[in-house]
């Protein structure tokens, strides 16, 4: 007790070497967090992609790694929606459109009682398709619109028309709120994938009550070169999906070494410039294990004040990032997981930092301590 | 006088992978109550024996008998360090995030002693070299002679045998230097400790009881 006492003066009295200290840590903690909530929000948001629509099977082609390029031709809705088990078939094509000077626009090609449509929110404007709406309608996500500049009434030139902006939705997912939607053979025109389509989505006759499994089977059984998925289950069905969360524990991994790097230089140097007092403390009979304490306690406190300043620095940054044009589809996860991973590598990785240089201090000699300039 | 407190015998002790020998061979004998000056020009080893009596090393060769044991063999000399012996540097060497009073403290926490006794003891000492009134400065807030009487509050606080002062009054003014002196001594020699001082300076050296002169690691005189 008494050397966190005396830990805690410590630094209470060296205000700005320590105001310094918590700002390396925290720097450090803060590319954790930023790093690691961005891949998990982006593996989050492309997991919930299908399962926010209303569809109960996504088709796609077989042994297509990936749902949004597996591409179809749009000749097999007919023969998808006469299957007996389904009520509609609806095409669904995704794309990213150049626009010059701006940031990319992600599109959405669906038509007009698509299921991807259910759970978007028109919060000004018209539908996609309203009666009387204009010739080359775009619904563009309150975020593309702010994005963009864009308001209901104006028009944007993609790569191959102009559009008119009929209404702006918003949705769960910022990935989709920062892009678009166009009618289908619009998006087809801008994608240059005349009669393709990235998914055909189906609404099952019996809706809820369906089972998709036994639809999935029948489906697959009578389109050989098809698979049907049900969007729960997208995540384990893909191997982008895999890929993914690969890429995601790996960033995870790297943020944490390179931010515990950072935080472990910083203690280090923390620690080198007081081994002079270190030898002090050797020569007037502490021993080791004090000595080592005292530096961990001093770590430990820095640290717990530096991994909260950083976790907030790093969500303050991906909120911030995520208004710039570019990004503006980034969105972070910020779950209790995310919070806990933050104080682990403040924390572990600070006290590790501080551990080795207080360790080696207290090795040496008081005498080499002593003259330690 | 009395009995031997520390004993130096053949002691040796090289740097820099044997290639600076600092000590060729050492013999002392410092006895209870004694008050002994270490002279001798820069590099002669001074420093270097007086960290040996201190415990703060251990010779490559030779004994250092502290009490009649071998210090070689103490695999725990901080104990000893914090129980018997008190240093004074040149450059005090106070923690300048602490107070005079909390610096004075410091040995006592390697020797488990409570906070109120802690405090008790501390101003205590810092009353003996009469700086009571500034114990809630620190050592940035107090003049070099101020600083270095400190340094000697906490070299008695854990109430040593043994003193070692290592160019006590280097760092010092002549008239500040002999009033740091003038305390230390008069402590000393009020709790009848033992009291080796390394200078160069020699008024000093000439208040010791004994004078030892070094010369290229060895005892010459």
């Amino acid at each position: 007790m008494d050397v966190v006492v005396l830990a805690l003066k410590t630094l209470l009295r060296r205000k700005m070497r320590t105001a310094l200290t918590v700002v390396g840590v925290s720097i450090g903690v803060a590319g954790v967090v930023a790093l690691v909530s961005v891949s998990r929000g982006l593996r989050g948001e492309l997991d919930q992609f299908f399962a926010v629509q209303d569809a109960h099977l996504v088709v796609t082609r077989k042994g297509a790694a990936d749902p949004f390029i597996s591409y179809l031709p749009d000749t097999l809705l007919r023969s998808l929606a006469r299957h007996d088990a389904v009520a509609s078939a609806h095409p669904f094509l995704f794309g990213a459109t150049q626009i010059p000077d701006q940031p990319m626009l992600l599109t959405f090609g669906v038509d007009a009682g698509s299921p991807f449509l259910a759970n978007l929110t028109v919060v000004e404007g018209d539908e996609l398709s309203a009666a009387g709406a204009p010739e080359n309608p775009l619904l563009l996500g309150a975020r593309g619109a702010q994005v963009y500049g864009l308001a209901v009434g104006d028009t944007f030139a993609l790569a191959h028309g102009e559009y008119v902006v009929v209404g702006l939705y918003e949705s769960a997912l910022q990935f989709i709120d920062a892009g678009g939607l166009l009618l289908f053979p619009d998006a087809q025109r801008e994608a240059g994938l005349e009669g393709k389509m990235s998914s055909a989505l189906l609404r099952l006759k019996d809706g809820a009550q369906a089972d998709p499994q036994a639809v999935e089977e029948a489906l697959e059984a009578a389109f050989p070169n098809l698979e049907a998925t049900a969007p729960a289950r997208f995540t384990d069905a893909f191997d982008e999906f895999d890929l993914m969360s690969e890429a995601v524990f790996a960033i995870s991994i790297l943020a944490t070494f390179v931010g515990g790097i950072g935080v472990m230089n910083t203690m280090l140097m923390s620690v080198f410039e007081r081994t002079r007092e270190i030898g002090v403390l050797q020569a007037v009979g502490w021993s080791r294990g004090r000595i080592l304490r005292l530096v961990l306690c001093e770590a430990a406190a820095l640290c717990l004040v530096a991994a909260p300043v950083g976790l907030a620095i790093g969500i303050a940054g991906v909120e911030a990032l995520s208004t710039v044009g570019h990004l503006s589809w980034m969105s972070g996860s910020y779950g209790p997981g995310l919070l806990l991973w933050a104080m682990g590598v403040g924390l572990g990785m600070g006290l590790v930092g501080a551990a080795y240089p207080a360790w080696r201090a207290a090795r040496i000699l008081p005498v080499e301590a002593l003259r330690y300039e | 006088m009395g009995a031997p407190i520390v004993v130096a015998e053949g002691v040796t002790k090289a740097y820099d992978h044997g290639r600076v020998r600092a000590l060729r061979g050492v013999d002392l004998c410092l006895e209870r109550g004694e008050h002994v000056s270490v002279v001798g020009p820069s590099g002669c080893g001074k420093s270097t024996l007086l960290h040996l009596l201190g415990a703060l090393d251990r010779p490559d060769e030779g004994r250092v008998l502290f009490e009649g044991r071998d210090i070689a063999g103490d695999r725990r000399l901080y104990r000893l360090r914090a129980r018997a012996i008190g240093f004074v540097f040149q450059l005090h060497n106070l923690l300048p995030t602490l107070t005079a009073v909390e610096n004075v403290e410091v040995p006592l926490y390697g020797l488990g002693v409570g906070r109120r006794e802690r405090r008790r003891r501390a101003q205590a000492r810092l009353e003996d070299v009469e700086l009571l009134d500034r114990s809630g400065h620190r050592p940035g807030e107090l003049s070099g002679g101020e600083r270095q009487r400190v340094a000697i509050a906490r070299a008695l606080v854990n109430e040593p045998d043994l003193v070692l002062a290592d160019e006590p009054t280097g760092s010092l003014d002549q008239a500040a230097g002999r009033a740091v002196l003038d305390v230390l001594e008069r402590l000393v020699e009020q709790r009848g400790l033992t009291l080796v001082v390394v200078t160069h300076d020699r008024e000093v050296a000439g208040r010791a009881g004994r004078l030892v002169r070094m010369l290229d690691g060895r005892v010459v005189e």
